[in-house]
């Protein structure tokens, strides 16, 4: 038994003072994901928050390990946030056709603000590095949101096809499918020589 | 190597997005908070309470149903080896034994019902109808699966398959299971039920002995439409048993 099956172990026996421990060690990683999924790091502060929140409410709950837990919890948090936003007419995601840039940071810019870099707002002009300097996770956000999850979790997180299904509730084979369009997709946008 | 390379760029990539220390610490505050003020209310699944219940049952009645089980193919062998019993004449005795199983089932469940029980468990917060039917299914559950394991090993021995082997054993098991279950339902503290029922017991294994026909292949389904019914009628006095403990009358007897 891994020590995080271990620590949600005395959480389920009401040993809560391991909540905090949990938090500790997985609060960079489901920061990430938000970041990924958003490219905004106030909505990754946010989310990572809400993910949390949930967490602890249910913790007893739980019955995978917890950084599965929380992912999945964070996928949905995310997911919901994304849905908040079209509901508001709110979204902000980049618009290449329209040009719109991407901030210093990955996130958006606000309005008004441009970025310095090459980067000339066209799907087009990401093909060549050596013309932009679009980054991964830039070009992730050009990506339709079950294909950059489904990257991210696969790529950064290490996880496998048929536990990204689990966590998603598709079948392992579509998970495939849209890691292998996401990654042709990405190619495209940055490049065959950066991927 | 693509993939190696994509991997690499991810890692790189997620370096890049980390937290600002002083964001983090910022963020994880009110989590700590929350963490601290939370209550675990804990909500035990199916293993958790299968596993109480099984270690809630005395170690007596394990090792008389253990012991008796054991006694199951000794006595098969013994019969076997020892007289020259043809293979359907073995039954009778194995029946009695799986009968003495079922009423030690029952009563180890009886004993929820004795005075004020009912009232001290309540009291304690336990659920006694689920207590009930997790015991009445592990106890069963038990005997039926050694009865199985022992069909699987013997049946070729006496010639039967290991479907009528299996069906020959356990029709007494539940037959006399639902004879207890009846009697401790309709006839408490009247004691010409209880004999009456252990009569019936008795009688039914005695049948099988003087009317060695009923072991025929042709009288196979109607054992199997005895065992099914008998079975089905025991889940539903245990059902009926349990809902009775629910409501306002808290203890019965």
């Amino acid at each position: 038994m891994g020590k995080d099956e271990r620590l949600m172990r005395l959480v389920r026996q009401g040993r809560t003072e391991y909540l905090e421990e949990i938090v500790s060690r997985h609060y960079d990683d489901v920061y990430r994901f938000c970041r990924f999924q958003t490219g905004d790091p106030q909505a990754a502060y946010d989310l990572a928050q809400e993910t949390f929140l949930r967490f602890i409410q249910y913790a007893e709950n739980s019955k995978d390990s917890p950084r599965a837990y929380l992912l999945t919890v964070a996928r949905n948090v995310c997911r919901d946030h994304w849905r908040e936003k079209k509901r508001r007419n709110e979204t902000t995601l980049p618009d290449p056709e329209a040009g719109e840039p991407f901030g210093e940071d990955g996130g958006f810019l606000a309005p008004g603000e441009r970025r310095d870099t090459a980067y000339t707002g066209t799907a087009d002009a990401f093909s060549g590095r050596t013309e932009t300097r679009l980054l991964l996770e830039d070009a992730l956000l050009l990506l339709p949101e079950f294909q950059r999850e489904a990257l991210v979790l696969h790529y950064y997180y290490g996880c496998k096809y048929r536990e990204i299904g689990k966590m998603t509730g598709v079948p392992a084979a579509t998970v495939k499918s849209r890691v292998r369009q996401g990654c042709r997709k990405l190619r495209e946008l940055l490049g065959e020589d950066v991927l | 190597m693509k993939e190696k390379k994509l991997r690499e760029a991810f890692l790189r990539a997620g370096a890049r997005l980390g937290p600002d220390p002083a964001g983090r610490n910022r963020a994880i505050a009110p989590l700590f908070r929350a963490a601290r003020e939370k209550e675990i209310r804990y909500d035990p699944g199916w293993a958790d309470l299968l596993r109480a219940q099984m270690s809630g049952i005395p170690a007596a009645v394990w090792a008389a149903q253990f012991c008796l089980l054991c006694a199951l193919p000794l006595l098969e062998w013994a019969l076997e080896r020892y007289t020259d019993l043809e293979g359907w004449q073995v039954f009778p005795a194995l029946s009695v034994c799986m009968a003495a199983a079922g009423l030690l089932t029952v009563q180890e469940l009886a004993g929820h019902f004795s005075h004020r029980m009912a009232e001290l468990e309540q009291s304690c917060y336990l659920n006694l109808s689920q207590l009930w039917l997790l015991r009445a299914c592990c106890l069963s559950g038990t005997d039926v699966i050694l009865v199985l394991a022992l069909s699987g090993l013997r049946a070729k021995a006496h010639g039967f398959g290991m479907f009528a082997f299996a069906v020959y054993v356990l029709t007494p098991f539940f037959l006399s299971n639902l004879i207890f279950l009846s009697v401790f339902r309709n006839g408490r503290g009247r004691g010409r039920a209880w004999f009456g029922g252990a009569a019936f017991t008795g009688l039914s294994v005695c049948a099988q002995c003087v009317f060695p026909q009923i072991y025929d292949r042709i009288w196979l389904p109607v054992w199997t439409g005895i065992l099914v019914l008998a079975a089905v009628c025991c889940g539903m006095q245990i059902l009926s048993l349990c809902r009775r403990m629910e409501g306002e009358i808290v203890c019965w007897n």
